[in-house]
């Protein structure tokens, strides 16, 4: 795994974002690279989530460029690709009132996809979580934990580049916060990008590539040993610092 | 405060036995276009100062009228619909019917009058016309008294009148002409109405003065025998006094837009 | 005086002889009412959502003219497009008035702020996160609009239902702009109104039973549907 070394797909310069007169975001830069599991930290209110959406092109901040494949664009000529290849997941994710299948072909039938393909998609996914059996069941009679399992299962679907998981872990219990460290490994293997937010420090078991701390609207690239303390955080050595 | 409450008490003995010592008012139903004609408070006004006794006038259609009669909700009924009065009386429902005044209905229409019934003699010679025309002729269609008249004059000339340009509207004779106003059609109407409204629809009178086109007005009371509990005194009193000479010269000299409307059947 | 219940079993015998008459007026009134929900619909539901959905300069305004608009009598809404629609009034060429056209403009005006006053509510209440999902899944919109409209259903089913109650059962801007002309223009209050001055009462009652029998029919249906939604959520 060399992704540091990958040219970035998509950078941010110039990022800034204002509430009223409180500004959230102040002149971040930031750029991502193909399959990178950076995990993001910051306190309670320090905008994570608004920077998340903005990455996902749901929000408009009042100031950004994009550069995109070498071209520098604005907010407004690049929120349709960020729509795209960005998925945004919830801290509590939201399901549409369907079946679990449903759900996760709900990305895959905006693609215009044959139904054979969109079957064959839905049960790889499905796979992938492990609740196969559950196909056909409404989306409101699952758990806290299932219900996150089909929403990185529905967004993995729709194979985009970057997946933006809003504390993925924050409100489950220890044995769904482990499945659901499995899955972002394996999203990591599959070359998709993952951005991981929390206001604590442990992670569990993942293959951290990068850690950002967002620190008063001011963005700090810390270096993973110094910054998480190694009780909190075990990290793979081998993956470190590549 | 044993006093007060006395006092307020005997004040409450008075106030009822003054409510009952004046006469129970007069319940009389009557049609919109009656009640429309303005005649109605000139002559009731006129009636109470006579006699004291206070009419309450429901006004709807005729068939409503003859209804509330026969069902002894009202003690007297005014309505212009001489085949029905009589088939209410003849049932038992009404007595002492009196003819006491007539009005007349007209034909009205497009002020181009695209059917040509201006120059039509006879009325029924001008409801020929609009059939054979098949100009727009919007009809009450509410069994009112004007919509029974309409239809016994198709009758007379022995028409059927049917098809698109036959408006069967089931609604008031105001509103009516407002329609034919709106469709350029014809309408039959009586003469009230469209003195009240002439100013404010585009149509022309084209054709009137035919006798059939007579609308004689009679005023009958509930029979007492059917309903016991009838107004049966006040309603007698208000057809006499309808009938005498005092209440026959206010409807010969009523005026309505400064034209004459009613001419009153029983002045000597 | 004729008995209520006379009167109603003559009704009940008119409604299930198949009165041709009865039926016509019957067949009128949906007709016109349904055509009419059918145009506002789609555009009071896009307003509400609009309103729900997006701030701008004036919502607010908007969403307080709206709820106004819902106590606005429908005779006044007639008379408005009365004026308009004459001869005389600045639409008069259009000759629509006394068509059904001119009544189904009529209700349009009546069930619009009701539409969008309740489709606002539901949207209102309607979680963020359904939009922002669907956009991240890549929809487009106008897709991501229809789900949302999807995950409210129930509540804009209500908004439906009560709307249609409104303009089905409503007298006064049917009867100015339609004209109540037979085979036309007559739907079941105007007929009620012309059955009542008539004194024919039967008929009145029996128009009346099936203006309730369709509120209870209706009420029944929403019920299910919301019952339903209750039991996933």
């Amino acid at each position: 795994m060399s992704m540091d070394t990958n040219t970035p797909w998509l950078k941010l310069h110039d990022l800034t974002f204002n509430r009223g007169d409180r500004t959230i975001l102040n002149n971040l830069s930031l750029e991502f690279r193909a399959g990178e599991l950076v995990l993001m930290t910051g306190q309670n209110g320090s905008g994570k989530t608004t920077l998340l959406r903005i990455l996902a092109g749901l929000m408009k901040p009042r100031r950004v460029e994009f550069e995109i494949a070498g071209k520098r664009l604005n907010w407004r000529q690049s929120y349709r690709y960020l729509r795209e290849q960005i998925c945004y997941l919830h801290q509590h994710p939201y399901l549409f009132d369907c079946s679990v299948y449903d759900n996760i072909a709900y990305g895959l039938k905006r693609k215009k996809l044959s139904r054979q393909a969109i079957g064959a998609k839905v049960a790889e996914a499905l796979e992938l979580i492990s609740l196969e059996h559950l196909a056909n069941r409404n989306c409101q009679e699952l758990s806290g934990g299932e219900k996150q399992r089909v929403a990185i299962a529905r967004a993995w679907a729709i194979a985009p580049r970057l997946m933006l998981l809003d504390e993925p872990v924050s409100n489950l219990d220890k044995r769904s916060r482990a499945i659901c460290y499995d899955l972002i490994n394996q999203l990591q293997q599959q070359q998709i990008g993952v951005v991981y937010t929390s206001h604590e420090p442990q992670t569990g078991k993942l293959n951290l590539n990068r850690h950002i701390h967002l620190y008063e609207g001011e963005l700090s690239t810390k270096s993973l040993e110094t910054e998480c303390p190694l009780t909190a955080i075990e990290l793979k050595k081998g993956n470190v610092g590549k | 405060m044993l006093k007060t409450a006395r006092r307020l008490f005997a004040l409450l003995l008075i106030c009822a036995l003054a409510g009952t010592a004046q006469a129970a008012p007069l319940k009389m139903a009557t049609t919109t276009s009656t009640q429309n004609s303005g005649l109605l408070d000139l002559l009731l006004p006129a009636f109470q100062k006579d006699t004291g006794i206070e009419v309450q006038v429901i006004a709807v259609g005729t068939g409503k009228a003859l209804k509330m009669g026969r069902d002894g909700d009202v003690d007297v009924v005014m309505v212009h619909a001489v085949a029905a009065e009589e088939k209410f009386v003849a049932e038992g429902f009404g007595t002492d019917r009196v003819q006491f005044m007539y009005n007349d209905f007209v034909l009205v229409g497009p002020k181009n009058d695209p059917a040509g019934i201006k120059s039509e003699q006879t009325v029924t010679g001008a409801m020929d016309k609009i059939l054979q025309m098949q100009a727009k002729f919007v009809s009450r269609g509410d069994d009112s008294g004007t919509h029974k008249k309409e239809k016994s004059l198709w009758k007379a000339a022995n028409l059927t009148p049917a098809g698109s340009w036959y408006i069967e509207a089931g609604q008031g004779m105001g509103k009516v002409l407002q329609m034919a106003s709106e469709l350029n059609g014809y309408s039959l109407t009586d003469r009230g109405t469209w003195l009240a409204y002439k100013g404010k629809v585009d149509l022309a009178l084209l054709n009137a003065g035919d006798e059939k086109l007579s609308n004689p007005y009679g005023i009958i009371a509930v029979s007492k025998a059917k309903h016991p509990d009838t107004n049966y005194t006040a309603a007698k009193q208000m057809i006499d006094w309808i009938s005498g000479q005092p209440a026959q010269q206010l409807i010969k000299n009523y005026r309505l837009h400064g034209e004459p409307l009613f001419i009153p059947l029983l002045l000597k | 005086m004729e008995s209520l219940s006379a009167a109603s079993y003559q009704a009940l015998y008119l409604l299930f002889t198949g009165d041709s008459a009865l039926w016509t007026i019957i067949g009128i009134s949906f007709s016109v009412s349904v055509r009419a929900l059918i145009y506002a619909a789609p555009f009071a539901i896009l307003t509400a959502f609009i309103l729900a959905y997006f701030t701008f300069p004036g919502r607010r305004l908007l969403v307080s003219i709206f709820n106004t608009a819902l106590s606005i009598p429908a005779v006044v809404v007639g008379l408005t497009l009365y004026i308009l629609l004459s001869k005389a009034g600045p639409l008069g060429s259009w000759r629509l008035l006394f068509t059904q056209d001119a009544m189904i403009l009529g209700q349009i005006g009546l069930c619009f702020p009701l539409l969008v006053a309740m489709a606002h509510s539901a949207l209102q209440a309607s979680d963020r996160r359904a939009w922002e999902t669907a956009l991240t899944l890549g929809a487009s919109p106008f897709r991501a609009l229809m789900t949302i409209l999807h995950e409210t259903r129930f509540g804009l089913i209500g908004a439906l239902v009560a709307s249609f109650g409104r303009i089905i059962a409503e007298v006064g801007s049917s009867m100015m702009l339609g004209g109540n002309i037979l085979n036309y223009t007559r739907n079941i209050p105007t007929a009620i109104a012309l059955e009542t001055s008539k004194g024919s009462f039967a008929e009145g009652i029996a128009l009346g039973m099936v203006l309730l029998f369709m509120a209870l029919f209706l009420n029944i249906l929403l019920g299910q549907v919301q019952g339903k939604g209750e039991v996933t959520q």
